[in-house]
């Protein structure tokens, strides 16, 4: 194995591990701010892709364009969604939440499918065209540009938490509601801010996602990737989350080069079951003390 | 209200179950192929609608792959008695025996886990089951999918839809009945307790793992002989009948019907069955209209239909009660 | 060696010592009481001999065993019983079922029995019921048989927890605060009972008590907690004369009601 071909699937691991990282943040963003655990959320990656492609195939927008109008347009109907459905759910036991977000995702999906029935799958991007040669050794600039900006989302978000107000209230909810407003946080506005932000993450993975793997409806399974990035993280530490899909998507990439693909189809499962099983609490995660 | 009661079945209940019962016996030879055909679908969704109601209405373990231990059942009973030259009703129960040890083997993680963790482990078993169907052509016959052919009995191939449904609805009776016996038995009250309180259920010398895994290899079971049965019912099984869709269907059922209650089982998986058929027109918002029944149903009903039941008697009761207070008023007066 | 005995246990929660070297020693058939302000730690000691937190360390032991070492369903399965402070009742569930489930050490069925619902089985139900029934008739409860539990008020919740500890015929058996949401009459109805029984089953009686009329005339020996650590033992006289159980409860502004 050449190192040319190793560089070209280190770049293709930490492409896919990045958006495995996405759709994981945006899972955990809404866990922690609102208690929700969203098994629509990979629906909602599917909707931004969807939204991508709508309005740069209808609407013949520019991709930069495409690119901010789908954020928006998915973090409002995050918020719409938070404010109907996700709400009443807020304080209901485990299963129902699953099965009223799985009810969600499936009406999405749905929606989506019957709402685009073109044959065209995918859209233009500035790095169609672009190709990137490291010596000599092409790389695919999708890659380059899925890394480079989940990274900067992934510190964007980073930054947030730690030095904003808005960004402390978030987390402030998420650790004590009833504190909070004491406090004089408004608690409801932050379960909206939480959701619009989480969607919107969710949305940014779907059109990094499309160019390379085609907007279907089927897109959202790849909530699972996230979860596993999430738990790999113990559901609780961004870094934690991006190092556990990036690790994910390495592994994924290369078992798959070496093993083929059976292997690299349960990848996702294995890791699944041994952290859960050996480290609960994720790679860096602490056991809490919990007193009965 | 009268205090009639059979083994512990109320009156309603009672004459409900019989009346389906007399239905499923009487009527069928006056409807056609296609209607045996649909009703054999049904009492399958039963099976698979009674065994996952066990493990999640009873149990309280969620469960987003009842689908992949159908999948195992069908593949496993075809296997068997297509490859192997068994016997059809050896290798169904065999079938069966098969899902249920995975079924031990999945429960195992879930000793540790509860909540959406368990929902999430359950979809990623739901995926590798997917993805090993379709990597084993050499069993399953892979993406392309494996003919199931019909079994015979007593020398005669059930090939008439008609013939095979009444083999089927013996079937979904024993499975009824050993679901009945279950809940009213140690086990289910065990079932019943860990559900409720964990804490209180082991100083009740309630065992947290292996009642755990018991509602695992139960319900694995029953899903396994609902898959064996679903293989030749259909004739031809490929991976995408048991994909997460069926899964969710299966939780659908069982939330509309009613959680932890067999007739809640049986009417969830009547009432979804025949729907799409009679929505055929609405066939393309089949997953819509599912996930809103379901969104409906759990937040107004969270008792599912058989829940609405003693909701409607206690209301006329209560009406009564305010009417026949209304008259005593009135002559007060 | 007593026949039921904790030596030197303690329970940790993150650095707090919610028990501390705390030793206990019961005859059998006996009835000890545990008292304490709240926070003394009593809840803790019992959940750690049931086997619901883990002790930092100590020894249990009932009838020269040692069960430390048990999960909890084993120790219940042993001879430990309990009931709960919040009374932990299973809501969805009829009395009569909730009650049954307190004999599930002692079923008579097996789980294939269970499952194919053999005549056996059928057999071992309604003798099942029977006792259940029993129990609940000594509680004054029989009426509420069928009713779903969830529905009923804490008062009779209560009693039905301690039913439902009873049928599993437990040799020791904890209560924990047995007559919290009772009237004064109600509560001396519901010791009345429960001493009766633990008097024709032999159950040892461990009890944590808020209500000291009902602790001094139940109980032949005390213990008191406080700050997890115990303070003072001795006959409910002797404790009620104990200048540091007396400075333990006024020292934390709540009167004894004694």
């Amino acid at each position: 194995m050449t190192t040319s071909i190793v560089l070209q699937l280190i770049v293709a691991g930490l492409s896919s591990g990045s958006i495995y990282a996405l759709v994981g943040l945006g899972l955990m963003l809404a866990f922690k701010g609102t208690g929700i655990v969203n098994f629509a959320h990979g629906e909602l990656v599917a909707l931004g892709a969807y939204a991508a492609l709508f309005f740069s195939v209808v609407l013949k927008l520019p991709y930069w364009q495409v690119f901010i109008l789908t954020l928006i347009f998915c973090g409002v109907v995050g918020v719409l969604l938070e404010r109907t459905l996700i709400r009443p759910l807020m304080r209901a036991p485990s299963f129902t939440i699953v099965v009223a977000t799985l009810a969600i995702g499936l009406m999405i999906k749905n929606v989506l499918r019957l709402s685009w029935q073109e044959s065209v799958s995918t859209f233009a991007t500035p790095f169609d065209e672009l190709s990137l040669r490291v010596g000599e050794i092409s790389i695919n600039p999708h890659y380059v540009w899925i890394i480079s900006c989940s990274f900067a989302i992934m510190g964007l978000l980073a930054l947030f938490f730690r030095k904003n107000l808005t960004g402390k209230a978030m987390q402030a909810v998420s650790q004590n509601t009833t504190a909070a407003r004491l406090m004089g946080i408004r608690v409801s506005r932050i379960f909206s801010l939480t959701f619009a932000v989480s969607s919107a993450i969710a949305a940014l993975a779907g059109i990094l996602m499309a160019p390379v793997v085609g907007v279907e409806a089927e897109m959202g399974s790849v909530i699972l990737k996230g979860f596993v990035a999430a738990i790999l993280g113990g559901f609780n530490s961004l870094p934690g989350c991006v190092v556990g899909g990036l690790t994910l998507g390495l592994l994924e990439t290369f078992g798959g080069a070496y093993f083929g693909g059976t292997f690299k189809a349960v990848t996702a499962f294995v890791l699944l079951m041994f952290v859960l099983l050996v480290r609960p609490h994720g790679i860096f995660g602490r056991a809490e003390a919990r007193r009965v | 209200m009268s205090d009639f009661s059979l083994m512990g079945l109320k009156a309603p209940t009672v004459i409900f179950g019989a009346a389906l019962l007399l239905l499923a016996l009487a009527l069928p030879p006056w409807f056609g192929s296609y209607h045996h055909y649909l009703a054999s679908l049904a009492l399958i969704n039963i099976i698979m609608a009674v065994g996952l109601n066990i493990l999640t209405g009873n149990a309280g373990q969620i469960s987003l792959c009842n689908s992949s231990f159908m999948a195992i059942g069908a593949y496993a009973t075809t296997y068997l008695s297509v490859k192997l030259g068994l016997s059809y009703w050896l290798a169904l129960p065999l079938g069966g025996v098969i899902s249920a040890i995975s079924g031990f083997f999945l429960g195992f993680p879930a000793l540790r886990l509860r909540g959406f963790y368990l929902a999430v482990v359950t979809l990623g078993f739901l995926e590798v089951s997917q993805i090993l169907i379709e990597q084993l052509p050499g069993i399953t016959g892979g993406v392309r999918g494996i003919s199931s052919p019909r079994p015979a009995l007593f020398g005669h191939t059930l090939s008439s839809d008609l013939s095979f449904y009444y083999v089927i609805l013996a079937i979904t009776l024993a499975t009824i009945w050993c679901a009945y016996s279950l809940l009213r038995s140690p086990t289910g009250r065990a079932f019943e307790a860990i559900r409720s309180s964990e804490a209180a259920a082991q100083t009740l010398a309630v065992p947290l793992a292996q009642t755990k895994l018991a509602a695992f290899v139960i319900s694995a079971f029953f899903a396994g002989i609902g898959g064996g049965l679903f293989a030749s019912l259909v004739g031809f099984i490929d991976p995408l009948e048991f994909g997460v869709w069926t899964s969710v269907r299966h939780v659908v059922f069982i939330v509309v019907g009613g959680l932890g209650s067999i007739t809640g089982s049986v009417v969830g998986a009547i009432v979804l069955t025949v729907l799409p058929e009679v929505l055929r027109a609405f066939k393309e918002y089949q997953e819509f209209v599912f996930g809103g029944l379901l969104l409906v149903v759990l937040i107004l009903l969270p008792h599912g239909l058989v829940g609405l039941g003693p909701a409607i008697r206690a209301r006329l009761t209560q009406s009564d009660a305010t009417s026949v207070a209304a008259a005593q008023r009135g002559v007060a007066e | 060696m007593s026949f039921f005995s904790i030596d030197n246990m303690s329970v940790i929660f993150g650095g707090l010592r919610a028990v501390s070297n705390v030793s206990l020693a019961l005859g059998e058939g006996e009835i000890h009481g545990v008292i304490g302000p709240n926070g003394a730690g009593k809840t803790s000691l019992i959940n750690a001999v049931s086997g619901l937190v883990p002790m930092a360390g100590g020894t249990i032991h009932l009838d020269g065993k040692p069960l430390q070492a048990l999960p909890p369903h084993r120790r219940a399965a042993a001879g430990i019983g309990r009931t709960f402070q919040h009374a932990e009742i299973f809501p969805d569930q009829s009395v009569i079922a909730n009650v049954m489930t307190g004999g599930f050490a002692h079923r008579q069925s097996s789980l294939l029995q269970d499952f194919l619902g053999t005549p056996g089985k059928a057999a071992a139900e309604r003798q099942a019921r029977r006792e259940a029934e029993q129990m609940l008739d000594a509680f004054g409860l029989l009426s509420f048989c069928d009713a779903l539990a969830g529905d009923l008020p804490f008062g009779t919740l209560k009693k039905i927890d301690l039913a439902r500890a009873l049928v599993g015929k437990p040799r020791v058996l904890m209560l924990d605060e047995p007559t919290s949401g009772m009237n004064d009459t109600e509560a001396q109805e519901v010791i009345a009972a429960c001493r009766r029984i633990a008097g024709e089953l032999r159950v040892t009686l461990l009890v944590i008590e808020h209500n000291m009329r009902v602790i001094m005339g139940l109980a032949n020996m005390i213990h008191v907690l406080d700050h997890g650590e115990k303070i003072a033992d001795g006959t409910p006289a002797e404790i009620q004369r104990n200048p540091l159980v007396i400075e333990a409860y006024l020292g934390h502004g709540s009167a004894a009601h004694a």
